[in-house]
């Protein structure tokens, strides 16, 4: 079994193993968890539009990356075109996090664990969470595992953690915010 | 090819054609013929309203009289489903939807009617409408969201990093 574990800098970060599988890292991870086997950020940082501080977050990132052997993908070297052959019918990409989903899936591993990826109901990374539940729908379609870990995780959940109309709780559900949202219709 | 129109009652319902198979989504057949209802609400206990709970009461009466197959709660194949795909993600009718057709062995699948905007009462669906978008890809079944919808779209329209365009 070939297994990648795909970690983000939110909360449950830590849970994410040492000793299963390769170990990605989103973004600026690296600085936190310093043993990664590659690094993911397809952020632009140049022209200082996510601010000075994850600009020189990002400029040490490359440091230890260059002088620890680390591999770095970023939109320079992204393999867009070979991953995008995989998929020839998506060009369906909003955050560092659905490339990483993708390129895994384009690597034919057999099985994806997330962990610090939390895109929580009503933050500003809310509406990544979508794309990134594509990607988790396109692993589950190619019959690859795909695990979201952590308590804090909205990813493949419901935004009041039931499953519709069934009211039953989801395995593992989340609620925003300590506050069940509700929809105002039927749908 | 094994096609299907899965038919919200968002603008753009009326793009949708007669000539394949169609599944309306809720109340549409009001609207409209269709091949198959779904509709995953509980309106007993009035949750919807009082207008939802009565026309949901007309389609099942033309559901009868017309022989149209009616998928609800009650006869849904969930455990099937759940099974087949090792998920329990299902944020709406839609989706569950989505999930018939893929479990059924359509080829081809598309949408219409699905048009909600991000800040509306619907917004809240759209991840999990994507994620049954994403299985039917990952699948290798073509699904389109027809019209001006945001299904599988970013906000913005622009892939993110390149900042170019989506076309698909």
């Amino acid at each position: 079994m070939r297994r990648v574990n795909i970690v983000g800098t939110g909360y449950g970060w830590k849970d994410a193993p040492y000793d299963k599988g390769k170990v990605w890292s989103i973004t600026s991870l690296i600085l936190s968890r310093p043993e990664v086997d590659m690094v993911i950020d397809m952020n632009v940082y140049d022209d200082l539009r996510w601010g000075e501080v994850e600009k020189e977050h990002n400029d040490r990132v490359l440091h230890i990356c260059s002088m620890e052997n680390i591999k770095y993908v970023g939109l320079n070297n992204y393999p867009l075109d070979r991953v995008r052959k995989s998929f020839p019918d998506i060009d369906y990409f909003t955050s560092t996090v659905s490339y990483a989903i993708a390129l895994a899936i384009h690597m034919n591993f057999d099985e994806i664990h997330l962990y610090g990826i939390n895109m929580t109901f009503g933050t500003e990374y809310a509406q990544q969470k979508a794309c990134a539940d594509f990607w988790c729908g396109v692993a589950l379609g190619r019959r690859i595992k795909i695990i979201a870990h952590g308590d804090g995780c909205s990813i493949m959940r419901a935004f009041d953690g039931m499953m519709y109309g069934y009211d039953i709780p989801q395995k593992n559900q989340v609620i925003a915010g300590g506050v069940r949202l509700k929809p105002v219709s039927g749908n | 090819m094994k096609q299907v129109a899965i038919i919200a009652k968002g603008r753009g319902w009326v793009d949708a054609p007669y000539n394949c198979e169609t599944w309306g989504i809720t109340q549409l057949l009001i609207r409209r013929p269709v091949d198959l209802v779904i509709d995953m609400n509980v309106y007993e206990d009035l949750r919807w309203g009082k207008k939802e709970a009565l026309e949901n009461k007309m389609v099942m009466l033309m559901c009868k009289t017309s022989h149209i197959p009616y998928i609800g709660l009650n006869n849904y194949p969930l455990s099937e489903i759940m099974e087949q795909f090792d998920t329990d993600y299902f944020g709406g009718t839609i989706e569950y939807a989505i999930a018939l057709a893929i479990y059924r062995g359509y080829e081809v699948i598309d949408l219409y009617g699905i048009n909600f905007k991000l800040n509306s009462e619907y917004g809240y669906q759209k991840p999990s409408i994507d994620f049954w978008c994403g299985v039917a890809k990952g699948r290798g079944i073509k699904i389109k969201s027809h019209g001006d919808s945001l299904i599988m779209k970013t906000i913005d329209g622009l892939i993110y990093g390149y900042d170019t365009e989506q076309k698909l």
